[in-house]
């Protein structure tokens, strides 16, 4: 060839690289960088196969390649210090009411009557499970048989969850049997057993075998208990009382003062697992969709109420939290200040020690004196978040933000819009929950030494957030698509449909539900989007650098553009839906403030001015800036 | 000057350090794909195995191009 125009050709090629560097700065899409390196490997072999070059020029081309993958290898794998633990409590944080998170919403009647009767459109002769089991309404929870065993079970297990109630939970106080029932309230306490012998391995950490009741050596028993029952690992810390729920739901609103939980002093956090090859392979919008969290709600609850039963039986109280609705406390702050988690974009816990977001949790609150875990550590998790996105991206009602931390109830972090995401999923026309966001989520791939060097990489390289990151871009996670499993397509997701509130919907307030009062400051700021206003519904059918989310056939609207309750198993055509009554009762202002006032209702949220709150704050906990270390020295403290 | 001198019957070849270097990041880049592709199919993730490993063979190209293609000539 013409020495020139290989020439030529070889400033070309320097040119398409300079190009697609040009395009990977732009885009931060992973196809630019794989083309780009493709580009340079094929400049260099026309370079060295056309041109020529010298032994010199030899050296320095390996030198410097080799040179650049050691810079890149130290920069990945030298154990460089993790970032400090995020301090997420920035203000003045309240106690949250249970009546207020998103599914108590939902039921409620908060988010409108349709979603609240959200069982009705499944009111079909093959799906009326409400009809065959008697259930005056049907909850998503029980849409299938899987998932009734699995929630079913939690029914059973909140029997046991403690012997005495606690703002009425639990509803029902089962005695546990084959063991001392009077346990917390007689007047001696037992030991671990007759010899007072501790589990070999303990004894061999704390060097004897005959226990002293110390709280290391409590602390490491309680660990191994609840590992041996069935826990992927145990979490222990001091309790912050603003933990505790201002009124709890199963209830319908009754308070929960922190005099009655003052001798709660310790939080034990057992953990399950929802199922790797289930979130990988089942699509999020199907009807196993729910199992996966029942699984792992009902495994833990059998380990904790197993492990606080012994507890009891030993002579401390112990009192156990657990999914889906019987807890006491909010639980992802324990898995933050136990130091197993940090809290990440879709504003729950991520543990990478049990499965990233995939992870349930029970907790048993005890004054079993215990040393509590080590100070918290960073995992670079909330560090990783602020690079990945692709929860949101993934969230098929953008409840998730993309973004920075905002502040809310005086924590910084990253918070959903509880009202959509949880709309959709007790709504949600072709399945009954979603777990995109956890299935998605880079952290939720099993513990194999390739990941967990994974995880190793992303807490201590300061670049591997941009490497596996994709915000604003597609990363590598993006293309690497570990979503994808073995289902391949049938593992893809339906469209987002879900039930809508009739055109023009507004809720009304004062609504009196149980003896909580619901006001002006609970009204969702999402209903307009709720009747389909803003027809693209999230993000389906958009494309989102190179990422599809999916197409809605058109038979799925009506005339106006709005979603139809058309059913995917349901032969008939569209299901419609009774015109459905509110839940409560709607009542005027000076009803509303009399029923408060003379303390025969209830009504929380952190949101609220201090004044419209019933019962009121506590001022010690519940103003102004106390770090969880002060609030729970604080509690510890407290007689 | 160190290096790796190989002479057996028909075969005769010389490795320079830097050639040994570069050879040893590229076969660790290569097995850390394989390590990965591995992976993905242990996990039941094929799909992510096989690109895992696809981008380490395209990161390592330019290495195999010097080495391969950059070969001084003797006039």
């Amino acid at each position: 060839m013409d020495k020139k125009i290989a020439t030529y050709i070889f400033y070309g090629l320097w040119g398409v690289v300079a190009a697609c560097l040009v395009w990977l700065f732009i885009s931060a899409h992973i196809y630019a960088l794989l083309t780009t390196f493709l580009c340079v490997a094929a400049t260099l072999a026309w370079w060295g196969a056309v041109l020529g070059v010298t032994p010199r020029m030899r050296a320095i081309a390996m030198g410097t390649i080799s040179g650049f993958w050691t810079v890149i290898a130290v920069l990945m794998f030298f154990p460089f210090s993790p970032p400090d633990a995020p301090e997420y409590i920035v203000g003045e944080v309240h106690r949250f009411s249970e009546m207020n998170h998103g599914f108590a919403r939902a039921m409620a009647g908060v988010l409108g009557p349709k979603i609240a009767n959200h069982g009705l459109v499944y009111e079909d002769a093959q799906y009326n499970y409400a009809e065959i089991y008697g259930m005056k309404r049907q909850l998503w929870q029980n849409s299938s048989p899987g998932a009734r065993a699995l929630f079913g079970a939690t029914v059973v297990t909140d029997m046991l969850r403690a012997p005495n109630q606690i703002a009425n939970e639990p509803q029902k106080v089962l005695p546990y049997p084959l063991t001392t029932f009077e346990g917390a309230y007689r007047d001696h306490k037992i030991g671990w057993n007759p010899g007072d012998e501790l589990l070999a391995d303990v004894a061999k950490k704390v060097g004897y075998k005959k226990a002293r009741y110390t709280p290391e050596e409590n602390a490491l028993m309680v660990k191994a208990l609840g590992k041996f029952f069935g826990s992927i690992d145990v979490g222990i810390c001091r309790v912050d009382p603003r933990w505790f729920f201002t009124h709890d739901l199963i209830n319908a609103g009754t308070p929960l003062h922190l005099e009655e939980v003052k001798n709660l002093k310790y939080g034990i956090q057992v953990f399950s697992e929802q199922n790797w090859t289930r979130i990988n392979n089942d699509p999020g919008e199907s009807w196993w969709s729910i199992t996966k969290s029942g699984t792992a709600y009902s495994n833990s609850a059998w380990i904790a109420v197993r492990l606080a039963q012994m507890l009891r039986d030993m002579g401390y109280e112990a009192r156990v939290g657990h999914g889906g609705q019987d807890y006491e406390t909010v639980e992802t702050p324990f898995s933050v200040y136990n130091g197993f988690g940090e809290f990440g974009r879709m504003s729950d816990a991520v543990v990478p020690a049990a499965g990233g977001a995939r992870f349930k949790s029970a907790t048993i609150l005890t004054n079993f004196p215990m040393q509590v875990d080590a100070e918290r550590r960073s995992y670079g998790v909330t560090r990783f978040c602020g690079y990945c996105d692709r929860c949101a991206r993934a969230c098929p009602v953008n409840a998730i933000p993309m973004g920075g931390r905002t502040v809310e109830n005086g924590i910084e972090m990253w918070h959903v819009d509880k009202d959509r995401c949880a709309r959709f999923r007790v709504g949600n026309l072709n399945g009954n929950c979603c777990n995109e966001c956890v299935k998605v989520c880079p952290y939720n791939k099993p513990p194999t030494l390739f990941h967990l060097l994974g995880n190793y990489v992303v807490e201590h390289s300061p670049i591997a957030g941009r490497i596996f990151g994709s915000v604003g871009g597609l990363g590598l996670e993006d293309w690497l698509d570990y979503d994808n499993g073995l289902s391949e397509d049938f593992g893809v997701n339906e469209p987002a449909r879900w039930i809508l509130e009739d055109p023009g919907y507004k809720n009304t307030f004062p609504r009196l539900v149980g003896q909580y009062i619901f006001t002006e400051a609970d009204r969702s700021p999402d209903e307009e989007w709720a009747t389909g206003v803003g027809a693209e519904m999230g993000k389906v059918g958009v494309k989102y650098q190179g990422v599809v989310f999916g197409e809605i056939p058109k038979q799925y609207f009506d005339a106006n553009g709005r979603p139809r309750n058309v059913h995917k198993d349901y032969p008939e055509g569209e299901q419609k839906i009774a015109n459905v009554e509110n839940l409560g009762r709607v009542l005027t202002q000076e009803e509303a403030e009399h029923l408060l006032k003379t303390g025969q209702a209830f009504t929380g949220g952190w949101y609220k001015k201090d004044e419209d709150v019933y019962p009121p704050r506590s001022p010690k906990y519940e103003k102004g800036r106390l770090s969880y270390a002060e609030a729970s020295k604080l509690w510890v403290e407290e007689e | 000057m160190f290096g790796l001198q190989i002479k057996k019957g028909g075969i005769s070849a010389h490795l320079g350090w830097g050639e040994l270097y570069l050879i040893t990041v590229t076969s660790g880049m290569l097995l850390f794909g394989l390590w990965a592709w591995y992976d993905g199919h242990a996990l039941g993730t094929p799909q992510a195995g096989w690109r895992f490993l696809l981008l380490f063979v395209v990161l390592v190209t330019p290495a195999l191009s010097v080495l391969f293609f950059w070969k001084p000539r003797t006039s």
